[in-house]
């Protein structure tokens, strides 16, 4: 039977069968064996024990076979510990125990067995720990097959984790102390290492590969060395400095091997915390220049530079850099660089440079010269434009400073080199660093308060603000370009002069996006600008200024968006109203209705710009008189225009309102409430505090004939409209709303009788509705305008 | 009587934290990796029954398997899961990979350890770092979600701080507390011919070099 293949490996296909076939003798005689325990039998449970144990010495299996073979002898060999711990309580002394142990003939079961009863002789305190210890370390030199002594060595860490002599056990005292301790796992460490490096140079050349493969597959057992030193608690920052790291790297650097090489520091990186590694960071790195060639430093520099800078991150967390140690990993890296010249590539220099550059950013938040000198350094690696790998780690790079919590914006623009490294990616990318960019900004809500930071700030975001923007959908479009709209938000300053000029810079800058982009940023820019008019204040820039800001702004949108530019224009209108700049109120007003003739692009549009047309009017409280005719008068007319009658109808009524306009307060009869809110909007204008005089003008006229007029084109609108296949009824309701409004509203000439006609009309048609839903809802409208008739004894109800 | 139980989650998420807690009440802001795979022990007084008073309480020693969440920490392969009576799955509140990955470990515990009913086998999710609500980015509703999904019953779900000890004792309980009532002890192995002697072992001596 061939149990070997040629070759000397394992055979694979036989691999369920071989560990199938050892796991049963495992059990059988585990199962022996715990009998033996259970009639107390020692001679018995060690001689079934060792049968077991036996099965360890197999060479057939690969090492995740043996590894699982391993796992089933030790959860049997855990019995064998509680028998011993028994035994011992219950009177015989461990020594006799141990020594029995030491009878077993081979080599290899014996050693298990004794460690086994070493760790009892240990733990039931009747022989210093560190004596034991000393001796199972050595014994355990015995077995110098590679992986079955790896394996050993693994049992003897893990049976003595709990008999060590560390700071604060039960063993520390006569038992020794944490140094014993120690020097227990490192020399378990150095010979588990050892072993393993053996490994590569044993048996035939032509098995490297599969030697090597095997050996990473075992390396967790040389690894877990280092775990159990780091769970000392004796082994405090300077202990580790002084007697546990100096040995560790020793080994490594002596070793010579390049896989044991990265792979222990890779351990050492990752079991000891933070603390210990800021506090010995010269000699980690001076070992890593003493590495084999073809071992990758740069990941090794990487993997710890994560590490801390990831330290740093946590919460609550001290791990900031100490003074130096940037610079450590600097010089290290630069020696590297200039070492390996020739064999580094050029996104394994970027790579490098972005671990530094995250370790700076990270855990050096304050020193801007380290992430300034890792830009400069990479700007001066790149002298192209980079693709594939080297342009997804150069963008990696950039993402570190840029998208930042560490950053403010101040300190991200005093970074000269980031815009130009963008440049060197291509386009998704670029916009990738751009749109995180955009994202941090928005959310660290820093103020831009000059123009040179716009400036600055627009060179990184550049591919969101200008250029080909044809292959992004409508939907995209609009979500990107609302947040590089939402930057006219940052635009603040104690002074509102230099609001000014940001926001005129911004405005620059945003007007070269072209029609799609500007369609959604100009808006903003101008409604920033209308907050501006109500406080500016500065000598260089008064409101009116901020407003021709505003007029131009609203220009170019309107070449766009025309309905947003009109709606943009109402808003001004309204606010210049308010601080009583007439003139420039009208103007805009008469900007959104030229816009309203010639631009608009459908009815739909034009009705809903009416009724903010018609809103703006009514609230334009400061209005010139002469103005206000003119421009209610044309509002009307546009209403009569409208394409469909159901919304001339409705605007016509709505137009009716426009000569009825709410009086200005002093121009009321009676003596009103207090008018607190218009108090509050003067007193923004000026800055005194008692209420400003009222302008001296004639206020808005009245006209009740007007409004009769416009109620009763409506209606006759409304009439009209009877003919059509489904007679809209609900404009009558909402008609006889408006004729009620009026009647409240004092004018003289809209009675009571209007009201019973309109009832009267309006009960019958619904009477010839048919039934369904749109009946139900005039009903319900009509209902509840019945009741307010009603309450108001308007007229009598049937 | 001894239960098995095999805690895993991605790396960092707190799986030693949590574990340390529970049994020496000790907590260390400082990440120390795992490595490979090692148990603590534990004694318990636990009843089968969510319900049962006092009476029908058993000792139990819990064998808790802390785990690498690193793969490269884990190059032997997973053998360890095998016989074990309940599984805990950890996630990191505050990282949402970490809540992501769960699946892959359910999946991988499922085949690695193949119990003998898959379908009903006892996991008990933890979603860890509570006492760092404020950075959370996995609302509790996603990983309720995610339970009721997985599970054809409830399967236990716990938010807890191994920092500040939240709810880490009453997780553990559970997860014993479902291992006993599952009685997915193993058979112990039987002989199939009872001899007096013990078979000699027949390793093969040939390829022995100790
Ligand atoms: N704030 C907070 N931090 C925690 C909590 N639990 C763990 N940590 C921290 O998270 C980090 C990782 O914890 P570990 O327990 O080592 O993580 P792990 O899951 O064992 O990681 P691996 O061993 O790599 O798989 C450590 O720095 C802990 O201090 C918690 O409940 N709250
Ligand atoms: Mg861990």
């Amino acid at each position: 039977m061939a149990l070997r293949q040629s070759n000397g490996a394992p055979s694979v296909e036989q691999q369920p069968r071989y560990l199938a076939e050892a796991s049963r003798r495992v059990q059988e005689q585990g199962f022996y064996a715990k009998k033996a325990c259970g009639a107390r039998d020692l001679p018995g449970a060690l001689r079934h024990s060792s049968d077991m144990l036996r099965e360890l010495r197999t060479s057939l299996l690969t090492p995740r076979n043996y590894y699982e073979l391993y796992m089933k002898v030790c959860d049997e060999l855990r019995h064998l510990d509680q028998f011993f711990q028994q035994l011992v309580a219950d009177g015989t002394p461990a020594a006799d125990i141990y020594e029995r142990a030491q009878a077993c003939g081979d080599v290899l079961p014996r050693l298990y067995l004794l460690i086994t009863a070493g760790a009892v002789y240990v733990k039931t305190m009747q022989a210093p720990a560190r004596d034991i210890l000393h001796d199972l370390v050595e014994m355990a030199k015995g077995v110098q097959h590679p992986m079955r002594g790896l394996f050993l060595r693994h049992y003897l860490a893990q049976a003595c984790k709990d008999a060590l002599p560390d700071t604060g056990s039960k063993f520390e005292g006569d038992g020794g102390d944490v140094s014993h301790a120690v020097d227990f796992i490192l020399r378990n460490f150095g010979e588990t290492n050892r072993l393993w490096v053996r490994m590569q140079n044993q048996g035939p050349a032509s098995q490297k590969k599969r030697r090597e493969e095997e050996r990473k597959q075992l390396k967790i057992l040389v690894g877990t060395n280092l775990v159990r030193l780091s769970q000392l608690e004796g082994v405090d920052e300077s202990r580790y400095a002084s007697d546990v790291l100096p040995p560790l790297l020793e080994q490594v650097v002596n070793c010579r091997d390049a896989i044991a090489q990265p792979y222990l520091l890779d351990c050492i990186i990752n079991v000891f915390p933070d603390e210990f590694h800021l506090a010995t960071l010269d000699s980690f790195l001076t070992c890593c220049t003493q590495l084999r060639d073809k071992v990758c430093v740069r990941s090794i520099l990487e993997a710890m530079m994560r590490r801390l800078a990831n330290g740093a991150r946590q919460e609550d967390s001290e791990v900031l850099g100490p003074p130096g140690a940037f610079d450590a990993f600097d010089a290290c890296a630069s020696r590297l660089v200039e070492e390996k010249k020739e064999a580094l590539k050029v996104a394994d220099l970027i790579q490098l440079r972005a671990a530094l550059l995250e370790f700076a950013v990270e855990c050096y938040p304050g020193e801007l010269e380290y992430v300034q000198r890792c830009l400069a350094q990479t700007s001066a690696a790149i002298m192209n434009d980079v693709v594939g790998d080297d342009a997804m780690e150069l963008e990696t790079l950039l993402l570190a400073p840029v998208s930042s919590q560490q950053m403010t914006l101040a300190s991200l623009l005093t970074l000269d080199d980031i815009a130009p490294l963008t440049r060197r990616l291509p386009i998704e990318q670029r916009k990738n660093v751009a749109r995180r960019c955009l994202r941090r900004v928005l959310d660290g809500d820093d103020a831009l308060d000059s123009p040179e930071a716009v400036v600055k700030l627009c060179a990184i975001l550049e591919p969101l603000l200008c250029g080909d923007d044809s292959s992004m959908n409508d939907e995209a479009l609009e979500k990107e370009q609302t947040s590089v709209a939402s930057l006219a938000h940052l635009c603040r300053s104690e002074s509102t002069d230099d609001v000014f000029r940001v926001l005129g810079t911004l405005r620059r800058a945003l007007g070269k996006g072209g029609s799609r982009r500007t369609a959604y940023t100009l808006p903003a820019l101008a409604y920033r600008g209308l907050e501006l008019a109500r406080v500016a204040n500065g000598p260089e820039f008064s409101a009116r200024k901020v407003f021709q800001f505003v007029h131009e702004t609203a220009t170019a949108l309107a070449g766009v968006a025309p309905a947003r530019a009109l709606r943009v224009f109402l808003a001004a209108a309204l606010e210049a109203d308010a601080q009583c700049l007439g003139a420039i109120s009208y103007e805009f007003v008469s900007q959104a209705f030229i816009l309203y003739e010639d631009e608009l692009p459908d009815s739909k549009a034009q009705v809903k710009a009416l009724r903010s047309m018609v809103g703006t009017l009514l609230a334009a409280e400061n209005c010139d008189a002469a103005d206000y005719d003119a421009l209610a008068a044309k509002a009307t007319q546009y209403a009569a225009k409208l394409f469909r009658k159901p919304d001339q109808c409705r605007m016509v009524a709505a137009c009716s309102h426009l000569f009825w306009p709410p009086q200005r307060v002093e121009a009321v009869e009676a003596p009103p409430p207090a008018p607190a809110a218009e108090d509050d909007d003067a007193a923004t204008v000026e800055d005194a505090p008692p209420p400003p005089p009222a302008p001296k003008k004639e206020g808005r006229k009245r006209d009740p004939k007007r409004v009769l007029e416009c109620l009763q084109r409506s209606l006759k609108t409304a009439d009209a409209c009877m003919t059509s296949a489904q007679p809209p009824i609900s404009l009558f309701v909402e008609i006889l709303d408006h004729y009620l409004a009026h009647l409240e509203a004092g004018n003289p000439l809209i009675t009571p009788k209007y009201i019973a006609g309109l009832v009267a009309l309006i009960t019958e048609h619904v009477e010839t509705m048919e039934a369904g839903e749109a009946r139900e809802a005039v009903e319900r409208h009509y209902a509840n305008t019945r009741a307010l008739i009603k309450a108001r004894g308007v007229i009598e109800l049937d | 009587m001894l239960l098995k139980v095999v805690i895993l989650g991605d790396s960092g998420v707190g799986k030693t934290a949590l574990l340390n807690q529970f049994v020496n009440n000790r907590f260390s802001t400082s990440y120390k990796a795992t490595i490979g795979a090692d148990f603590l022990t534990k004694e318990a007084f636990c009843g089968a029954n969510a319900r049962s008073v006092a009476i029908d309480e058993t000792l139990v020693t819990l064998q808790i398997w802390d785990t690498a969440g690193q793969e490269r920490f884990q190059s032997l392969g997973v053998g360890f899961y095998r016989g074990a009576d309940v599984c805990i799955l950890v996630y990191d509140i505050t990282q949402p990979k970490s809540f992501e990955n769960l699946d892959t470990w359910r999946i991988e515990f499922l085949t690695q350890a193949s119990p003998s009913d898959t379908q009903n086998f006892p996991f008990v999710v933890i979603a860890n770092k509570l006492d760092r609500e404020n950075d959370r980015r996995v609302a509790t509703q996603r990983a309720q979600t995610w339970c009721a999904k997985n599970s054809t019953s409830i399967l236990p779900f716990f938010e807890t701080s191994a920092k500040a000890a939240t709810e880490v004792e009453a997780a553990f309980r559970k997860a014993a507390q479902l291992a006993l009532s599952q009685g997915t002890m193993q058979a112990d192995f039987i002989p199939e011919t009872i001899s007096f002697r013990g078979s000699p072992a027949n390793g093969d001596s040939k390829s022995s070099c100790c």
